[in-house]
């Protein structure tokens, strides 16, 4: 017997699996509650930064010239941009709702509670979850005590981030406290399962003989398989001495016969006279029979156990078996005094189908029938019959008119050499043959008594059923439906920027060199119109904007008007110079100082920003009407040019009334400061972009440039992937050959802007005099973040113009 | 009668070749199976008794190309397997019985001497069984020589129960032989017959077993 390898599970797997399930479920259940902890723990934190730019921006509110003002402090959209990916929008508004600053459609979503407190929420706003604070404080006017409200909305990004991280951090202790678990789980379980091993052992190690009790000192849970073992090894000693005692038997019975056989023999060759030795041989002819009968039984006994073990099983009709059984045994002269009768009209042909083998069945009938004619009566009357029992069974019944067998001793003619009539020639196999048969069919023998006072032996089948499985097999074709990327012919990619078309396309060229298949629509634009048609969602959307005016960027990229480029694909990328995955600065812009070389001959000009305001004030007559600036009010660049530098120094208001009293000429561009300069018309001009400065070098040999050494504000020109873009795919190529080595390449060498790339730009043709060494620290980047917003208020703005107004006084 | 017997066990064929000259039959003993096949091919036996295990060619084999050349001579199968594969291999084989060893010397007789009638009649238009002869040309049955003066229908079942001598008829097998297509044949009838026929043979050792729900069986009662 062998048990079937597929069959095999494992004790410690099922343990470990239901002890996995366990811990797992667990860490469901701990998952929920730390959802809810870290989102509360995250929100502590960052609500804290809301907190303080409403505070820091509340503080900033005043009365003056009769009405309310607030000077947007820088800190609060500083505070702000910690969290660096988050958009964030404000409104302040009065309590009778009326918008002071900030955005307007923010305004209609505050509600205009006055409450001293900061107050937190969870809103929807331009279609993303945003974190809501509100805060309202009281100014006093002459007329009555007014209420400002500040809100505040930023994106939840970063605090998701946290909560996440919060969560995972959370979680991965968990985890960790689970494996540990799982892993002592494993080791208790080994442990546990020891005494198995120990069984093992000691059964592996025995002799096959060997079958006394096992000797160990099992745990209760142990107690019981030790048992079953110890019970079942009895079993198998006592089969043992049965099948040692069967062998005795066989050796007695086959021996005796054969004594007997030699002995009737003997006894006839010394007969004395015929008669004598006839009766003699006649003995010993009755005494062969016996013997052979008892040769005859053995083998079929071993034969039917043989066949048992081979399951040769196969579908047969009973019926048949039983009628040529019969037609067989009649052939034997010595069964034709027997009345025999055959009843199988109870069961139809086709009920008496069973599956088995067919030759030991044949076998056990044989020997029902054997005992019938042998223990009956000289006229003998055997009744062979067939019939159904219940639904799926079949039961041959051997009836005959002998003396039966009493109850009690039903149970004992199963059992081999115990025949009951020593007289009736019985080899005491018959009976235990048949019950062999039966039980190897899982069938059942009884023994009862005949209507007619005799034995009725009754056999019971399982009858075959034939089952009819039928197997409907649906195959599904599936075609799946191949989506191409529905490209037109030849795609057109649309961009709007606000740098010089002559400058720029160079770049476009280059890429579409390397990109076959599409071609590129440059549209110039200036940055305040790129800002408003984009702001105002103009219908002929671009698929890439790009401005130099950084601020108004990060405000259309705050307002949701661009679409993510995953940033690893970049990699020539800046950490200033990219906000949120979607705005990325490409170029790199300082601020400079251009003059005209022949008037400062011999002079070396101001290192720092505060000497600039003194060499202004001391040289004001050369300089008078000679001095360029950016029209801030117009131009965007100069206007975060000079923000920037308002930041940086404190010089920058000194400086701006030093050029006031120098009688300062104000420009729209760069462009036309430095064909002034070059010209000899302007003796200087500051705040100009450096890279249109450094190129016009060249042409302009009376031209100089000059940076300082305390610091320089860095510009950079930035690009975005419009949320709307009709070419998306192409668009992030774009993006990404802009901050590829081979765009920066072109972008240095043919476009007369700096690449970003230090690599680039250390070789650039304008930088020969190594003017642009970023390490030196004086070239200080404008951050792309939310911090831009802050002059983009509108008070902010008009507050910041009116001081410069005021400064350099007498511009028209 | 004349009888080959195919035997490789000296010992075994030995007794069955005196045994049979004991009861006043011709005998032949081969213990090879290829000669005993090529004997066969040229002279002429009553009776085969051949053994399955043979050296050189099996029992079945020689059988097999016995039936194959038209040797319709009938053919005791001896064999020591008793199982149901043999019996059907040797019956598919064209055998006409067979036993198993060991076998009662004394049944093995009975079996010779009904296969033998089962020959011998067809070839003699007589058949003989003690005070009973049947004699197939005037279709006409004697009892101590005295005319059993047996209807149309008796005869008829005389001639088929003695063409089937020892082997067992269903009532269905016997009605199909007693009555044409035109004739509707009835069980009843069958039995009304087989009881009137069996009457008549009371004082003969021809005897008709009914071996209810199976059939009937005619053999000639030796004792």
């Amino acid at each position: 017997m062998s048990i079937r390898a597929g069959a095999h599970y494992s004790l410690r797997r099922r343990l470990m699996t239901a002890m996995g399930v366990g811990f797992a479920l667990l860490l469901v259940i701990i998952s929920i509650f730390l959802i809810g902890f870290t989102r509360n723990a995250a929100n502590k934190s960052y609500d804290l930064l809301l907190a303080g730019a409403a505070l820091s921006i509340l503080e900033k509110v005043s009365y003056a010239d009769e009405e309310i003002a607030i000077d947007l402090p820088h800190s609060a959209l500083d505070i702000l941009s910690l969290a660096p990916q988050d958009r964030v929008f404000y409104s302040l508004t009065t309590e009778d709702g009326t918008l002071l600053t900030g955005n307007p459609k923010l305004a209609e979503i505050a509600e205009n509670e006055k409450n001293a407190a900061p107050a937190f929420s969870d809103q929807e706003f331009l279609d993303t979850r945003v974190r809501v604070v509100q805060q309202s404080r009281s100014i006093i006017t002459p007329n009555a005590r007014k209420w400002v409200t500040i809100t505040i909305a930023q994106t939840t990004i970063a605090r998701d981030n946290h909560a996440f991280s919060l969560f995972l951090a959370g979680l991965t202790g968990v985890a960790m406290i689970s494996l540990i678990g799982l892993a002592f789980v494993w080791f208790a379980i080994r442990k546990a399962l020891q005494p198995l091993a120990k069984i093992e052992q000691n059964l592996s190690k025995r002799e096959p003989t060997d079958l006394t009790e096992l000797s160990l000192q099992p745990p209760r849970e142990v107690v019981g398989l030790i048992n079953a073992i110890n019970g079942f090894m009895a079993r198998l000693e006592q089969a043992r001495q049965q099948s040692e005692a069967f062998m005795a038997d066989v050796a007695h019975q086959t021996r005796t016969s054969l004594s007997a056989l030699q002995g009737h023999l003997s006894l006839a060759a010394d007969a004395k006279d015929q008669t004598q030795m006839r009766r003699r041989l006649k003995r010993a002819e009755d005494q062969a029979a016996r013997a052979t009968r008892l040769t005859n039984q053995l083998l079929s006994h071993a034969m039917v156990i043989h066949r048992a073990e081979n399951q040769a099983m196969s579908e047969f009709d009973l019926k048949k078996l039983v009628r040529d059984l019969i037609t067989d045994m009649l052939r034997d002269t010595s069964l034709r005094e027997v009345n025999l009768t055959l009843d199988d009209a109870s069961v139809d042909n086709d009920e008496a189908m069973i599956y088995g083998d067919q030759i030991s069945i044949n076998e056990a009938l044989k020997n029902l029938i054997e005992n019938a004619i042998r223990h009956g009566p000289e006229k003998n009357e055997i009744t062979l019959r067939l019939t159904p029992q219940g639904e799926d069974h079949i039961a041959i019944e051997v009836e005959d008119e002998g003396p039966g067998i009493p109850i009690h001793q039903r149970e004992t003619v199963l059992q081999r050499f115990k025949s009951l009539d020593i007289n009736a020639k019985g080899s005491g196999l018959g009976l235990a043959i048949v019950k062999e048969v039966v039980d190897a069919h899982s069938g059942e023998l009884q023994l009862r008594e005949s209507p007619n006072g005799g034995l009725l032996a009754r056999m019971i089948f399982q009858a075959q059923r034939l089952a009819a499985i039928l197997l409907l097999a649906i195959v599904g074709l599936g075609s799946f439906a191949q989506l191409q990327p529905a490209r037109a012919d030849a795609t057109v990619l649309e961009i709007w920027g606000a740098t010089d078309k002559s400058a720029f396309q160079p770049v476009v060229d280059a890429f579409m060199a390397a990109n076959r298949g599409v071609s590129v629509k440059y549209t110039e634009i200036l940055t305040a119109d790129l800002y408003r048609r984009i702001l105002n969602n103009d219908p002929d959307t671009p698929d890439i904007v790009m401005s130099s005016a950084m601020d108004l960027q990060i405000d259309l990229v705050n307002k949701g008007f661009a679409q993510a480029i995953p940033a690893q694909a970049l990699p020539n990328l800046k950490s200033w110079a990219s906000w949120r995955s979607e705005l990325f600065g490409y170029t790199f812009e300082p601020a400079a100082v251009i003059y005209h070389k022949p008037t400062f001959e011999g002079q070396s000009l101001p290192e720092t920003h505060a000497e600039m305001a003194n060499f202004i004030r001391d040289n004001e007559d050369l300089l008078r009407a000679q001095i360029g600036y950016y029209d801030i009010r117009k131009s965007g660049a100069g206007y975060l040019l000079a923000t920037q530098e308002a930041r940086l120094s404190q010089q920058f208001f000194r400086i701006a009334e030093s050029l006031g009293r120098a009688g300062v000429r104000v420009f729209c561009c760069t462009g036309s400061m430095i064909e002034a300069t070059a010209r000899g018309e302007l003796k200087m001009s500051l705040n100009v972009i450096g890279s249109y400065a450094l190129n016009a070098l060249e042409d302009n040999p009376d031209l100089g440039v000059h940076f300082f050494d305390d610091f320089n504000p860095v510009m950079s020109r930035t690009v975005f992937v419009a949320k709307a873009a009709d070419n998306r795919e192409w668009a992030r190529n774009f993006v990404q050959f802009l901050l590829s080595d081979a765009g920066q390449s072109v972008i240095s060498e043919r476009s007369g802007l700096l690449p970003i790339s230090e690599k680039y730009l250390s070789i650039n043709q304008a930088n020969r005099d190594n003017l642009l060494s970023i390490d030196s620290g004086r070239f200080v980047p404008i951050r792309l973040s939310i911090g831009l917003l802050t002059y983009l208020d509108q008070m902010k703005r008009e507050k910041f113009l009116e001081s410069w107004q005021q400064a350099v006084q007498n511009i028209d | 009668m004349r009888i080959l017997v195919v035997e490789d066990n000296q010992d075994l064929a030995e007794t069955i070749v005196e045994r049979l000259q004991d009861e006043g039959h011709v005998v032949d003993l081969e213990t090879n199976g290829e000669t005993a096949d090529l004997l066969l091919k040229h002279a002429q036996f009553d009776l085969v008794i051949l053994d399955v295990n043979l050296p050189d060619k099996s029992g079945f084999e020689i059988l097999k190309s016995m039936r194959a050349g038209q040797v319709d001579i009938p053919v005791l199968v001896l064999t020591a397997r008793s199982q149901i594969e043999d019996r059907v291999l040797g019956l598919d084989a064209g055998a006409d019985d067979f036993m198993v060893k060991p076998f009662d010397f004394r049944e093995l007789g009975a079996r010779v001497r009904v296969l033998g009638r089962r020959s011998a009649g067809t070839a003699i238009n007589e058949f003989v069984a003690d005070n009973f002869t049947y004699d197939r040309l005037a279709r006409r049955a004697y009892v101590n020589g005295k005319d059993m003066d047996l209807k149309n229908k008796e005869v008829q079942l005389m001639e088929i129960f003695l063409s089937h001598l020892g082997s067992v008829l269903s009532k269905e097998d016997v009605a199909d032989k007693l009555y044409t297509y035109e004739e509707a044949p009835s069980l009843n009838a069958v039995e009304q017959h087989v009881t009137r026929l069996r009457k008549k043979l009371e004082d003969t050792p021809l005897i008709i077993k009914t071996v209810r729900g199976l059939g009937y069986m005619v053999y000639v009662n030796e004792h």
